[in-house]
């Protein structure tokens, strides 16, 4: 992830962080792309939250099934080369 | 204003795999040059040049393909690249259509082309940047169609086994096509035990990594060969991400192309004999014989099991006389067994489809469809055999 990026992205989590919301549709990915190769396999998933929907990865090592109640954590998203910021972003976690 | 149809001079498809031995250039080349070649034309006849390629600049540090493809001629033609993921082989078919309707051109060139191999690690990463990156963060393509094909299974009950079958089926027609990748069969069982993509796809659910071009020259002037023209044609979109969108058991973007495409060339889904469809993955071919109106929402499935969208010597001995109502599906294999190089997936269906018109007394109105990342775009075109 790109440090504008990463500054872009960060604006949005005060709005969403620790909101709850259910499950919509989930998969688990086995095959990553390279950036997530070290979450895998992880859930990515289709989540409702305050009548809004959005895909967000699941925190690791949890399956996710329609109709789970989750909440947006603040979690590392991708692998960084040590001159990158540490990409992280939104995940959902099962409550 | 010219007005269709528009008529297909000529095609070519080269061999699509793994290509080593092969760049790029060499394979744009061989099938921009074989099709005027099989138009039986002079290569000045080429008014203006249509490129579908979705990203040469990241498989191969190659941009400006326009460029590229029109120095393969002395006079240098107008080139144009068009670029909708998965789908800028249709799109650039159809910009192809729009240039040739507007009066502006009377032939032109359109060729598809992708060289995906050189970088297989790099592969996943390339093709997610179809999605919305913003929205879609840590998403895969298989991973996006794996939230379609498990919300479909959980509306319709539909069973893991139509998947199976479906590229069972691909697999079997493309044994007689030269240039599909694959050109062995698999069995149902074979697709179930295979590795796990992204939950419920398998490996053997998806389409191939493949290299590979495809051309056709477009006209409105009619050939000299067999009379294969271009009758109805529409393009359709959706939201980038699959959020957003109304419903994850359909692509709104296919069914309002095919409209628009059943509209221009006055035909009704019962009219279509064969259609080459968008099997990126094997719940692709489901959700497009829903959207393309062949059969009602939820019952795909069952027309599957019952392999009546599978050519007749394909099919179990029980089913070998079944009169079905259906298109043929998927003839050359599609994306599944054919090969999937995304830029040309567009183009090589068009010239599948226009050789099958020429040549097999059995269909004279057949449909393509090609669809750009987890169904953002989708274009539809129809082509019919003998119209003048």
């Amino acid at each position: 992830m790109k440090p504008a990026e990463y500054w872009r992205k960060k604006g949005n989590w005060s709005n969403l962080l620790f909101k709850t919301g259910t499950v919509v549709q989930s998969t688990q990915i086995f095959i990553p792309p390279t950036a997530q190769a070290l979450f895998s396999p992880y859930s990515f998933l289709i989540i409702s939250v305050e009548e809004k929907k959005m895909e967000v990865m699941g925190v690791p090592g949890v399956t996710f099934v329609k109709g789970d109640a989750v909440r947006l954590v603040l979690r590392r998203l991708a692998s960084n080369t040590p001159s990158q910021p540490i990409p992280y972003g939104l995940k959902a976690e099962k409550l | 204003m010219s007005h269709l149809p528009i008529f297909v001079q000529g095609t070519h498809i080269t061999q699509f795999g793994e290509l080593w031995d092969r760049s790029l250039e060499d394979l744009a080349k061989e099938a921009a040059l074989g099709a005027v070649a099989d138009a039986v034309i002079q290569p000045s006849t080429i008014e203006a040049i249509f490129v579908g390629n979705m990203a040469a600049g990241q498989f191969e540090g190659q941009q400006h393909l326009g460029a590229l493809v029109s120095s393969f001629f002395s006079h240098l033609p107008p080139s144009t690249r068009v670029e909708a993921a998965c789908a800028s082989g249709g799109l650039a078919v159809l910009q192809a259509e729009m240039a040739l309707l507007s009066g502006m051109y009377q032939t032109v060139l359109v060729v598809g082309v992708e060289k995906m191999t050189d970088d297989t690690n790099g592969v996943t990463t390339i093709l997610s940047s179809a999605a919305d990156a913003a929205r879609e963060y840590g998403s895969t393509f298989p991973g996006l169609y794996a939230l379609l094909a498990k919300e479909h299974m959980h509306k319709y009950q539909t069973p893991r086994r139509a998947l199976s079958m479906i590229a069972a089926k691909n697999h079997s027609h493309a044994l007689a096509n030269q240039q599909a990748q694959f050109r062995r069969t698999i069995t149902p069982d074979q697709v179930e035990k295979s590795m796990l993509v992204a939950d419920p796809l398998r490996i053997l659910d998806c389409s191939p990594i493949t290299d590979g071009a495809a051309a056709v020259v477009l006209s409105v002037k009619p050939s000299r060969k067999q009379l294969v023209a271009l009758t109805g044609f529409g393009q359709g979109q959706e939201t980038l991400d699959l959020a957003r969108r109304s419903s994850l058991t359909s692509l709104q973007s296919t069914v309002d192309a095919a409209k628009k495409a059943y509209a221009m060339a006055n035909k009704k889904p019962t009219d279509i004999q064969v259609a080459e469809v968008h099997d990126c993955f094997t719940i692709a071919e489901l959700f497009a014989m829903e959207d393309l109106g062949f059969c009602k929402r939820g019952t795909a499935a069952t027309a599957v099991l019952k392999e009546e969208t599978t050519l007749s010597q394909y099919r179990q001995s029980s089913q070998k006389k079944l009169k079905s109502s259906l298109p043929i599906i998927n003839h050359s294999g599609g994306l599944k067994a054919c090969g999937h190089p995304v830029g040309a997936t567009g183009v090589k269906q068009v010239a599948y489809m226009t050789r099958l018109l020429r040549e097999n007394s059995d269909f004279s109105v057949g449909l393509t469809h090609n669809v750009g990342g987890s169904g953002a775009t989708a274009v539809v075109h129809i082509l019919e055999k003998g119209q003048s």
